[in-house]
């Protein structure tokens, strides 16, 4: 077939188009994302997993479940008064427990703590309000309320912080997610999402990183498949 | 007469050689990254805002453990300030135009060994364009001693997080991997770093 001039160039056009997005960003869809988001940072992580099998197996309890609350945590920091940090505890209301077992007293709840990087306790403290969270002036979240798996560490770690947090954690002690690929949140149409984590894009490649290959398996099984594959003996 | 046709003939030849000529150096420099933006590129993703990719002033706490405060000076001039879109340059003035704040010590056991914080001060910019700033670089060192043993485990957490405050992501290669202690950026996370002020 000959091209006419207008064609080629429009052909060229195209393929520019093709190559520049050939590796775009993928967003967390649903309208939780603002909540997310603020939890949302970019780490040297410890515990790195590459399929839900192994991050089950390794994790101290599993669930399914939904945050019923949130408030503000410990505070850590230094001798530099610029220096604090603090943690925001979500209390997650469980359905359902896959593998292992709640700490003793802590009935139907499980506390998780995530440490966050950039909140001073001051401006956390000020960002809350009772249904979710200010994270600046222009945005405001409410508390997501859809079932999510939760794959949890115990901290063990009380004693490290220069100040307790607002509230007891259930059972006396709190969870963290094994890392940030530990929290897997239905979506309406019964796909997972991992909105904790910072995946850049891959799909001009092959998922080589761990995580990237763990995505690939949640995308692959979906929300019930990551329920059955965590809660399988 | 025969002269200007012959003249107005090869002009629109010109014309559509360059037009030509400019398509497919484009094509080509997207193929080959070379010093054109990737769309990939971090910057503008929520909850991965770049500091800031021209001048990047980093506030370094006084308190900083001596090892990590040296190992983050050698990342930032011998992986960031190669590049010829990046200057980054050490204070220990805390201020508004602190692109990135470092600090270390012990934040229990968070998961990370080290991390770059969420900006949650001023945006500019827009689309991949945006930025944010300060953003944190906190090193877990207080709780993860042994994780920063090594000068290569210490630059490789300093090239890893200050790469992150560029906003670029995890990557295969280079100090972006999670894993491995290469302590420069692979080629595909250097050339995202291009173009962006």
């Amino acid at each position: 077939m000959q091209l006419t001039l207008h064609n080629k160039w429009l052909l060229t056009v195209v393929s520019v188009a093709l190559a520049a997005s050939a590796c775009s960003v993928e967003a967390t869809a649903g309208s939780d994302t603002a909540f997310w988001s603020a939890l949302r940072f970019t780490a040297s992580e410890v515990e790195q997993y590459a399929s839900v099998e192994e991050m089950a197996a390794s994790a101290d309890l599993v669930v399914v479940g939904s945050i019923e609350s949130i408030a503000v945590g410990r505070t850590w920091g230094s001798e530099d008064p610029t220096d604090r940090l603090v943690s925001l505890v979500l209390q997650v209301k469980i359905d359902e427990v896959l593998k292992g077992k709640p700490l003793p007293g802590a009935s139907d709840i499980v506390s998780v703590e995530r440490t966050m990087t950039s909140f001073s306790p001051d401006t956390l403290r000020e960002s809350l309000t009772d249904r979710g969270l200010k994270i600046d002036d222009s945005t405001f979240a409410e508390i997501p309320k859809g079932r999510a798996v939760w794959f949890l560490r115990v901290r063990a770690d009380l004693g490290s912080e220069l100040a307790p947090a607002d509230v007891p954690f259930a059972g006396g002690q709190p969870y963290r997610l094994v890392s940030s690929m530990g929290l897997i949140v239905e979506g309406p149409d019964g796909s997972g999402t991992t909105p904790m984590a910072v995946i850049g894009p891959f799909h001009d490649r092959e998922p080589k990183l761990p995580e990237e290959r763990l995505l690939a398996e949640i995308a692959n099984v979906g929300f019930q498949g990551v329920v059955d594959i965590a809660s399988s003996p | 007469m025969e002269r200007r046709r012959n003249t107005t003939g090869s002009s629109l030849r010109h014309r559509v050689a360059l037009r030509w000529l400019g398509a497919a150096l484009v094509v080509t420099f997207l193929a080959l990254g070379l010093r054109i933006p990737a769309d990939a590129n971090s910057f503008g993703y929520p909850g991965n805002y770049a500091a800031n990719n021209g001048n990047h002033e980093i506030y370094f706490s006084i308190y900083l453990d001596s090892d990590l405060a040296s190992d983050t000076q050698l990342s930032m001039t011998y992986a960031l300030n190669p590049h010829p879109d990046i200057y980054s340059y050490r204070t220990y003035t805390y201020r508004s135009s602190n692109d990135v704040r470092v600090y270390d010590g012990n934040y229990g056991n968070t998961g990370w060994y080290a991390a770059a914080g969420p900006c949650v001060g001023s945006v500019g910019g827009s689309g991949q364009g945006t930025y944010c700033k300060p953003r944190q670089v906190r090193y877990n060192r207080g709780y993860y001693p042994s994780a920063f043993d090594t000068r290569a485990e210490r630059r490789h957490f300093s090239c890893h997080e200050l790469g992150h405050t560029l906003g670029l992501f995890h990557d295969p290669g280079g100090c972006m991997s999670t894993s491995g202690t290469s302590y420069y950026f692979g080629s595909h996370n250097y050339d995202h770093l291009y173009f962006y002020h």
